[in-house]
């Protein structure tokens, strides 16, 4: 009995100490606070995002705080959402895992005068101010055409592995590589489209058995960030790196082996810490009142472009990682 | 060892209930009844802690939009409150959610009024439910062993049904539920009052909560009571299907959206709450308002620390403290209670 009251006490002591030690008062800042909310925490692409963005927020006199779901789930992310509109942020920036699904919390904090951007991955148009696009599709689907025709001399067959074949943004950037070849090089020949729905095995196996089935191909295209490094890994086991070229879309940290090993000479992204960085400078300017201008020079990012009927921006270039500079980047 | 298990115990050994069943039914029923308090105690201290930290932690805008998740779960973790009584477990709730919300979104894309594709939801979650109670109540089987299967069926069945795609397009009668206010009320919290008031009445004052409670204190000596088992079973977990369902409405009504995996983290959720509540999980006791207590920490718990800045992994860590902390607590001075008498 007088033992137990013991523990009641030692406890309620410790609560009391825990108290003392977080008892300074948070500031209410939300004036200026700039709240960036990723589809998820804690993985390299939107720590890089964060980093980017918090250098840029707190150089132009932001309070920046960035928090976000733990897994990548539109439910999570709208709680979480949810739970900030209370600390009324001055600009609320999302990367929205489910277009469909964050639209209404969005739409519920612009109803509080709450400005919304969209960044990486846009929500339902009418649920945000602006969407901060990491590049245009018809750039980037042009750019990855260019570098593996450039490999190729612009001649010979190449085959494409995507990873759905129902995923908007991946059919539109195929729809503009599929242009720039037939636009620009007449001599290459397209001989299939497979899908390794964004999984690193269904890829290989997939890129296998392209290899198989023509012997003259030359070249491939991984059109998810899965598919390069699993045709890289295809090439290397069949013991034909260096004879046939690679081009795609995927990560430094994904690609770094192939790439320092040469079976890869290029893969191609965007940055992310830019895009935090764009992300955070648009928060800055709707917080001023100001508007966007097309082709407009943002610090540290460079000219963007702006798309007013649409509310779009777009950061621009896509970024080549090569031998030379795929150290400066981890993501 | 907890009052309500060794009470079960002794009972086992001299199966005569019929005249001894009121007097202990009433002990069971409060031998868990500080618990609650210890929660509620911890977490008043928590709001006292997070008020005076972040002043949007007691605006009225913070409570509106934490009542809507908390309402969602709350009608979740009150069908798992009756399942656990009865000394059950139900592992497939979030799966049940998500096929409730996928039937959803086939019945709006079929563009039906709206009142048809609340109806077909709650349908589609009350006949999961009723699997369940079936495989349970009338052939035997093991609870976990059930649900742990229906849990992969369902997802299955959800996926299959929305071959793994969302659905978006609803009408906006249906999105009413996440607009609509009364008093600054979320109807979706009203609702969720009015259930939990329902499950009061249910668990204190009809036969087939008592029944329920019996089956969970001691299954034989239910039996040879003449009890109904089997479909007291069947209807308790008929009855957490159907709240799914309408869990799987709300949330379809918030996200806007239907997916197959919207559940998904809602069964730790109803479990926890109900432990957290202080009910025994090998079940003979429950209570709604305990039950209500112990969602209803986890996300003022959540929604606080969110305001107070503590990164995402760590507030994971925290609101499980409070878990262990209360469940403590509760076994300690129940204990010291013990000793007294």
């Amino acid at each position: 009995m007088k033992y137990c009251h013991r523990r009641v006490f030692q406890g309620l002591a410790f609560a009391v100490l825990l108290l003392a030690l977080g008892c300074s008062r948070l500031p209410r800042n939300s004036k200026t606070l700039f709240v960036m909310v990723p589809k998820l925490v804690g993985i390299p692409y939107f720590n890089s995002a964060r980093d980017g963005a918090s250098e840029e927020a707190e150089r132009l006199g932001l309070h920046f705080f960035y928090t976000g779901p733990t897994a990548a789930d539109a439910g999570l992310q709208v709680d979480v959402i949810a739970g900030l509109l209370a600390r009324h942020p001055a600009v609320l920036a999302v990367s929205c895992d489910d277009a469909n699904a964050l639209a209404p919390v969005l739409r519920r904090a612009r109803r509080y005068g709450i400005p919304v951007l969209t960044w990486d991955a846009d929500a339902q148009p009418d649920a945000r101010d602006w969407f901060v696009s990491q590049v245009e599709d018809e750039t980037l689907g042009r750019h990855v055409m260019d570098v593996l025709a450039e490999q190729l001399g612009g001649r010979g067959q190449y085959a494409i592995v995507t990873g759905s074949l129902t995923a908007s943004n991946l059919n539109a950037w195929l729809f503009w590589m599929k242009k720039q070849q037939q636009e620009k090089y007449p001599d290459m020949q397209l001989v299939a489209v497979v899908a390794g729905n964004d999984d690193q095995q269904q890829s290989f196996v997939e890129a296998q058995s392209l290899l198989q089935a023509y012997p003259n191909l030359r070249g491939f295209i991984g059109n998810s960030s899965a598919a390069p490094p699993a045709i890289a890994r295809a090439i290397e086991q069949a013991g034909l790196s260096g004879q046939i070229a690679i081009a795609g879309l995927s990560t430094p940290n994904l690609m770094r082996h192939y790439i320092e090993n040469k079976t890869v000479k290029t893969i191609t992204l965007w940055d992310p810490g830019k895009l935090g960085r764009l992300t955070a400078f648009v928060g800055a300017m709707i917080l001023r009142h100001e508007t966007p201008r097309d082709r407009m020079n943002v610090p540290g990012v460079g000219p963007i472009r702006v798309f007013p009927e649409t509310r779009k921006i777009v950061m621009g270039s896509p970024l080549d990682f090569t031998q030379e500079n795929i150290s400066q980047y981890w993501f | 060892m907890t009052a309500s298990a060794s009470a079960s115990q002794e009972k086992f050994r001299n199966p005569a209930p019929k005249f001894s069943k009121s007097k202990r039914m009433m002990e069971l029923r409060q031998s868990g009844s500080l618990q609650p308090g210890v929660v509620i105690l911890l977490v008043l201290f928590f709001c006292i802690y997070a008020g005076y930290r972040s002043g949007d932690f007691w605006s009225a805008l913070n409570w509106q939009l934490l009542a809507q998740p908390l309402a969602e779960a709350g009608l979740v973790s009150l069908g798992m409150m009756f399942v656990i009584a009865t000394g059950g477990i139900d592992l497939s709730v979030g799966s049940i959610v998500g096929v409730a919300a996928v039937t959803a979104g086939i019945a709006a894309h079929h563009r039906l009024p709206v009142p048809a594709i609340e109806a077909s939801a709650l349908t589609a979650g009350a006949l999961c439910g009723a699997l369940n109670g079936l495989l349970i109540g009338v052939l035997r089987l093991s609870a976990i062993l059930v649900t742990l299967g229906s849990m992969i069926l369902f997802s299955g069945v959800a996926l299959a049904l929305s071959e793994g795609s969302s659905f978006a397009g609803f009408p906006d009668g249906l999105l009413w539920w996440n607009d609509a206010t009364l008093l600054g009320i979320p109807v979706e919290f009203l609702l969720f009052l009015a259930t939990a008031a329902a499950a009061a009445v249910l668990l204190r004052y009809s036969l087939w909560g008592h029944y329920a409670i019996a089956i969970g204190s001691n299954r034989v000596a239910a039996s040879y009571s003449g009890y109904p088992v089997a479909l007291t079973l069947f209807g308790v977990y008929t009855l957490q299907g159907l709240l799914c369902g309408m869990t799987g409405i709300l949330l379809v009504a918030r996200l806007a959206s239907a997916r197959a995996d919207m559940g998904q983290g809602l069964m730790l959720m109803a479990i926890a709450a109900v432990v957290l509540g202080g009910a025994p999980i090998e079940g003979g006791s429950a209570s709604v308002i305990a039950t209500v207590a112990g969602v209803a920490a986890f996300y003022i718990v959540q929604d606080g620390l969110l305001l107070l800045d503590v990164p995402p992994f760590v507030q994971h860590a925290l609101t499980s403290v409070l878990l262990l902390v209360a469940v403590a607590a509760g076994v300690l001075l129940r204990g010291s209670r013990e000793n007294q008498r």
